[in-house]
């Protein structure tokens, strides 16, 4: 079972960062990719993931623990997880 | 037909939200079986007694006591919500189940679909 949780930004994660289960995948979406510089990933999954446009847009540059991806690899996401959970 | 697990996880009043949300549970009533799960500030959707004094405001969230009328008889909160602000499960619109954390985990994991409103 491997569910996609988004957060879309900081608040959302701080809210909601105990549904991350170890075998989650996170993807960080708008403001939520503030979050890949406010070391407020204190949590543990599979893949963690920022999307690339977003953080161009802000000027953000994420840690190298964060994967980068595009449009296309979140469609992938969303249908190889059994569901997609997005916090707001 | 689908499972499905709506979350409500917003406080009642801050924008329509919350409202257009509760008629997005009435229509997927009608699709699938349907379960509602509140989360955070959302539980706070259930505090007895609001009021509109001003008659601009709907208080909608009366219309939580008729979901059982739309098949919907099935509700989960956290435990840990309830403590947060002192409820008491009875007194609420709508008695929810309260679960731990690992419990909501798996409810969560034990849906077709979930919706996060």
């Amino acid at each position: 079972m491997i569910l996609l949780h988004t957060f879309n930004s900081p608040e959302a994660l701080l809210k909601f960062n105990h549904r991350i289960n170890k075998d989650d995948n996170v993807l960080f979406i708008e403001d939520g990719v503030y979050c890949c510089i406010d070391n407020l990933m204190e949590f543990d999954c599979r893949r963690l993931m920022a999307l690339q446009q977003d953080c161009d847009l802000r000027g953000i540059q994420p840690a190298e623990s964060v994967e980068l991806i595009g449009y296309h690899d979140w469609v992938q996401m969303c249908t190889e997880a059994d569901n997609h959970l997005s916090w707001y | 037909m689908d499972k499905l697990l709506v979350l409500i996880s917003k406080k009642p009043y801050r924008s329509i939200d919350a409202r257009e949300n509760f008629d997005v549970i009435l229509a997927a009533s009608a699709f699938s079986q349907c379960s509602v799960l509140f989360l955070g500030e959302g539980l706070l959707q259930l505090l007895p007694g609001q009021q509109a004094t001003d008659s601009k405001v709907k208080v909608f969230t009366r219309g939580y006591a008729a979901l059982p009328d739309y098949g919907i008889d099935k509700y989960y909160c956290e435990s840990t919500d309830m403590e947060k602000w002192s409820l008491d499960s009875k007194q609420l619109i709508i008695e929810p189940i309260a679960l731990s954390p690992s419990e909501t985990d798996e409810l969560i994991r034990s849906f077709d679909k979930v919706l996060n409103l």
